[in-house]
């Protein structure tokens, strides 16, 4: 599994350097606010990122590729059904949700980023797996927050989002650095 | 303790709760724990709680948004958009707190030398954030420098030392005589057995013990670092002539309705005291004894009574609830950097052991101390002699003072 690991992490360099971070973001500081290294998040969130809509339950979760900018479209979080409810209940009210499914090659530490204030939860099977860190930057938007997980490896997992307004939501999955 | 535990072990205590009895502790892990509550909470109780930590965790929007008539009316300017984005899940805000822009649950109040109100054009609170199409009110950045020492038997010791150099100041700049006072987000649980003190006067709430209640508490942050306004607070934190932020539009008058503000002061009057991590039996009570004997228990005190809960009589919060002068080092300074004369509140140590669980520590009213032991050198004013007590302990002694503290 480590020469695809380390496949990944040149694809991220090579984006990395060949992509002005700020290229498709607005003037200003926020995005300098971060204390973690994002500079392979901002590399793909500066790109045009492939659309995708996301499901309304598990059997429909759009696939999500590691390592790439997916643009997401959220349904009414009030048409949605989780696999397992959100970790952190917040109101539903105006707020848009879904899923996605995608695979990480092996196990290991990864992140989620992602351009709005969803909450996120990643379950696998029946389980919510818990987040062992986030970071976030409230005033960029690419991305604009990032939670660290253990993954396994080879096998499907669901990204769900919830609580949050935005119906268009930027992600990316990629290995901790 | 697994989770499932809690809860009946907590019900069993209740009847036992005697003149002596300590404060009742879970193994609280935070605010979304379905099974922890202070208190036995009936049906109906539960269904306001799970709305007021479900408001809690929710980011609020700008008025008028489509669908979320419960949750409009943020800004125009704020800190924050949710509760939860600074006061972490019931718990103190997270660390670290390090050179750069100030970070998001460290609020910048702007004050005035002699107390009273401000008349800064930004208001109470200097806000890092805006809709979009308005301006940030300003930001402070943190610089930190050190301050070295030496302990009598020649242990040397550091500090770190934070200035707030207030940069981009949207529109006026800010009057000669503001007071620059860093505050970082507190945890909320124990605050039903706050309310509950009896205590010589009524302000115990905030990190000057300046509120008298949990519900003018709530309305004061929910106006100043959300920019909503309440039933106790109508108008948001405006500055002095902010035309867009006055004439903003509005999510409804008041922006949280009634029922909901009620919903989030049941989420945050059930919210138990984390329970401690006692040392092994004998340190235990040499560590005790050592808080006692070095003065520390003159304001983190031991027991503080309180009334109208069934069945309790007193708490153990580490803390007298009152302010007290810290000295210069700790108080809050003006624009000029001269440090003005501050009271702070005792601060509870409850919840430390928790709050060490997810390091790193931020401790006092900026979060500058990383550890018990840079919060206990901090220290002055009535507090010089409980400090001048631990420094000239032996560093054995001091070690176990500061485990001790740790397990709270």
């Amino acid at each position: 599994m480590m020469p695809l690991l380390a496949r990944l992490g040149l694809s991220l360099l090579a984006l990395a350097m060949g992509s002005p971070a700020s290229a498709q973001e607005p003037a200003g500081d926020g995005c300098q606010a971060f204390r973690w290294n994002v500079s392979a998040e901002r590399a793909l969130f500066a790109g045009a990122g492939k659309a995708l809509d996301a499901g309304r339950d598990a059997a429909s979760a759009a696939p999500l590729l590691p390592a790439q900018l997916a643009v997401v479209r959220l349904p009414a979080q009030d048409t949605v059904n989780y696999a397992r409810p959100p970790a952190k209940p917040r109101l539903a009210d105006g707020a848009h949700g879904g899923l996605l499914r995608f695979t990480v090659p092996s196990d290991g530490e990864y992140r989620v980023a992602l351009s709005s204030a969803h909450w996120i939860d990643v379950v696998d099977g029946a389980t919510l797996l818990p987040s062992l860190d986030f970071h976030g930057a409230s005033g960029c938007a690419a991305p604009r927050k990032l939670v660290r997980y253990r993954l396994p490896g080879g096998r499907p997992l669901l990204l769900q989002f919830s609580g949050a307004v935005d119906s268009t939501v930027r992600v990316t999955v990629t290995p901790e650095p | 303790m697994s989770r499932p535990a809690a809860w009946p072990l907590l019900l069993a205590a209740i009847p036992l709760l005697a003149a002596a009895a300590p404060t009742p502790r879970v193994a609280f892990t935070g605010s979304g724990d379905p099974e922890a509550a202070l208190l036995p909470l009936d049906a109906e109780a539960r269904r306001l709680r799970d709305r007021g930590l479900a408001l809690f965790n929710t980011d609020h929007v700008a008025a008028g948004t489509e669908g979320a008539a419960a949750i409009d009316g943020l800004g125009p300017v704020y800190n924050a958009a949710s509760c939860d984005a600074c006061h972490n899940s019931g718990h103190r805000a997270r660390g670290p707190i390090v050179d750069g822009p100030a970070p998001l649950p460290l609020v910048i109040q702007l004050g005035t030398a002699s107390g009273t109100a401000n008349a800064s054009p930004y208001g109470a609170v200097l806000n890092a954030q805006a809709l979009p199409g308005v301006a940030v009110e300003g930001r402070a950045t943190l610089r930190f420098d050190h301050l070295d020492g030496r302990y009598p038997d020649g242990q040397p010791w550091r500090l770190r030392r934070p200035r707030y150099p207030i940069d981009a100041v949207a529109r006026a700049r800010l009057p000669a005589g503001t007071v620059i006072r860093p505050r970082i987000a507190p945890p909320v649980f124990g605050m039903a057995l706050i309310e509950a003190a009896r205590l010589p006067s009524p302000g115990r709430f905030g990190w000057q013990a300046a509120v008298p209640s949990l519900a003018e508490q709530t309305a004061i942050a929910y106006a100043h670092e959300m920019g909503i306004t309440s039933r106790l607070r109508p108008q948001p934190d405006c500055g002095t002539g902010d035309r867009a932020c006055l004439e903003a539009a509005n999510g409804g008058v008041p922006e949280v309705a009634d029922r909901d503000f009620d919903a989030v002061l049941a989420l945050q009057r059930s919210l138990p005291v984390p329970a401690e991590a006692p040392l092994a039996a004998d340190a235990e009570a040499a560590g005790r004894a050592l808080f006692i004997d070095t003065g520390c228990s003159g304001c983190h005190v031991v027991q503080l009574p309180v009334d109208g809960i069934a069945g309790l009589d007193t708490i153990t919060a580490w803390s007298d609830l009152r302010s007290h002068d810290l000295g210069p080092g700790l108080a809050d300074r003006d624009l000029a950097d001269r440090p003005q004369p501050t009271r702070f509140r005792t601060a509870p140590l409850w919840g430390l052991a928790a709050a060490r669980a997810k390091a790193p520590l931020l401790l006092l009213h900026d979060g500058r101390a990383a550890s018990v032991e840079e919060a206990i050198l901090w220290h002055g004013g009535e507090a010089s002699a409980a400090r001048a007590a631990f420094e000239k302990q032996t560093a054995t002694a001091r070690a176990l003072l500061i485990r001790w503290v740790e397990g709270r």
